[in-house]
């Protein structure tokens, strides 16, 4: 098991990545770095390594830091329970590698339909606007999109519960 | 499948697997999108999203 001194120079380039990519205001991306580096050093004796490795543990406290700093900014929303109890994930689909064969199995798909995907699942895009980027009409979308996800089904063959599109 | 890809998509975010990256990059440049900032993300988060569970393991099949 590694010490905080060591996770601390493994992870904090990626963690503060992450918080980055969401977090504009840098001296609160700052602080949002710190605080998952304490949770770390308090749950560093709990941890698990059977059950998780550390840098899927390190994301999962990363993740849930950033999403409790916007539950705090907006403290008059209310969150929908079942999205946030929702979804699990096998953690151990949760690597370089699983990501690698995302990147393969897109590259292995027509342009339109991998457009389709990158921009409905990493920009959150609804596909009435990414008819609209891609000049298309939204049953054409529709039917890609659906067509994009049986081929990557397939091909990734994923283990995955929850709800589906 | 959706859920598994907003995942690895997040992932991606933390982890930055290069070739992914590549691919992500070559869209947002056919289409002119730029990433998400702040007040884009204050929407997302404030409709919710899913835990990933640290210490379960859960090997499901979707419907």
């Amino acid at each position: 098991m590694p010490d905080l001194e060591q996770i601390y120079e493994a992870y904090h380039g990626k963690v503060m990545g992450y918080i980055r990519a969401r977090v504009s205001r840098w001296a609160d991306a700052e602080d949002l770095c710190s605080e998952v580096f304490e949770k770390v050093q308090r749950k560093l004796d709990d941890f698990d390594s059977s059950k998780a490795s550390v840098s899927t543990w390190i994301f999962t406290i990363t993740r849930n830091t950033v999403i409790d700093y916007f539950r705090r900014s907006k403290p008059s929303e209310e969150l929908d329970e079942n999205l946030s109890d929702g979804v699990e994930l096998d953690e151990d689909l949760l690597n370089n590698e699983t990501l690698g064969e995302l990147a393969a199995a897109l590259r292995a798909l027509p342009d339109e339909m991998r457009d389709i995907i990158v921009l409905r699942y990493y920009d959150g895009k609804p596909l009435t606007e990414i008819a609209e980027l891609m000049g298309l009409s939204y049953g054409a979308v529709k039917l890609r999109h659906q067509s994009a996800l049986a081929k990557l089904r397939m091909r990734m063959q994923a283990p995955v519960t929850g709800q589906e599109d | 499948m959706g859920n598994t890809l907003e995942k690895l998509f997040d992932y991606q975010r933390f982890e930055g697997n290069r070739d992914l990256q590549q691919i992500i990059d070559s869209v947002h440049a056919k289409y002119g999108v730029r990433e998400l900032d702040m007040s884009d993300m204050e929407t997302v988060y404030a409709a919710g999203i899913p835990d990933i569970p640290v210490n379960k393991k859960s090997k499901k099949q979707e419907n």
